[in-house]
């Protein structure tokens, strides 16, 4: 699945990224290109950086936010 | 069940212009209203028709996962509610979304969660059958 890479980027990074806790990160494969104070500001320098191809931003967290879907049986 | 305008983010509608790129108009959907979920979900048909690209990853789990959560995409699209007079009573410029694949068949394209119904006014009636949303 696309952004596999990239999640694995994160994790591996996660105790460093820690330090900004709350801000968003951006990452290309395996490349960590900056955190930004905004998911907003981490797209728009993502979409500059890498253009219109799948990159992940995602919001820096100790512990991850699992969502709960109450109508979906998968 | 309310309807729904769903299209391009502001700034990757930017790029694609300057890309030389067509940019979809936005489209009206069905969404199911829910207060379960605390994102909202899109159907990935309707996603791809955009031409959106996957912009993040998160978690969940639903009534059928096991302990271990799944792993999903997000997408960071625009999202409007209109009400029944045409009148935008929320315009989101960009919300990410979850994207999960069974919503086309129950005759929905999405299911609004609270993320959206935080920043509207819902106001149910039921001895009169009224609805209404308001911004």
């Amino acid at each position: 699945m696309e952004l596999d890479q990239e999640l694995e980027t994160y994790r591996k990074h996660l105790p460093e990224l820690l330090a900004d806790e709350g801000k968003h990160v951006l990452i290309k494969g395996d490349v960590i290109e900056g955190i930004y104070e905004s998911r907003d500001e981490a797209l728009r320098r993502g979409l500059k950086v890498f253009g219109i191809v799948p990159f992940m931003v995602k919001e820096i967290e100790e512990k991850e936010t699992v969502y709960f879907i109450s109508r979906f049986s998968i | 069940m309310i309807s729904v305008l769903v299209g391009v983010r502001r700034d990757l509608e930017f790029a694609m212009e300057e890309a030389g790129m067509v940019i979809p108009p936005r489209k009206s959907v069905k969404c199911l209203i829910d207060t379960g979920p605390t994102k909202t979900i899109l159907d990935p048909v309707l996603l791809q028709e955009f031409g959106q690209i996957p912009t993040g990853k998160v978690f969940i789990t639903t009534p059928s996962t096991d302990d271990e959560p799944l792993a999903v995409q997000l997408f960071d699209v625009s999202l409007a509610i209109v009400n029944d007079v045409g009148d935008a009573v929320l315009d989101l410029k960009s919300i990410a979304v979850i994207e999960r694949p069974i919503l086309a068949h129950q005759g929905f394209h999405g299911l609004l969660g609270m993320d959206v119904l935080q920043k509207i006014r819902l106001v149910l009636d039921g001895p009169a059958g009224e609805f209404s949303v308001s911004g």
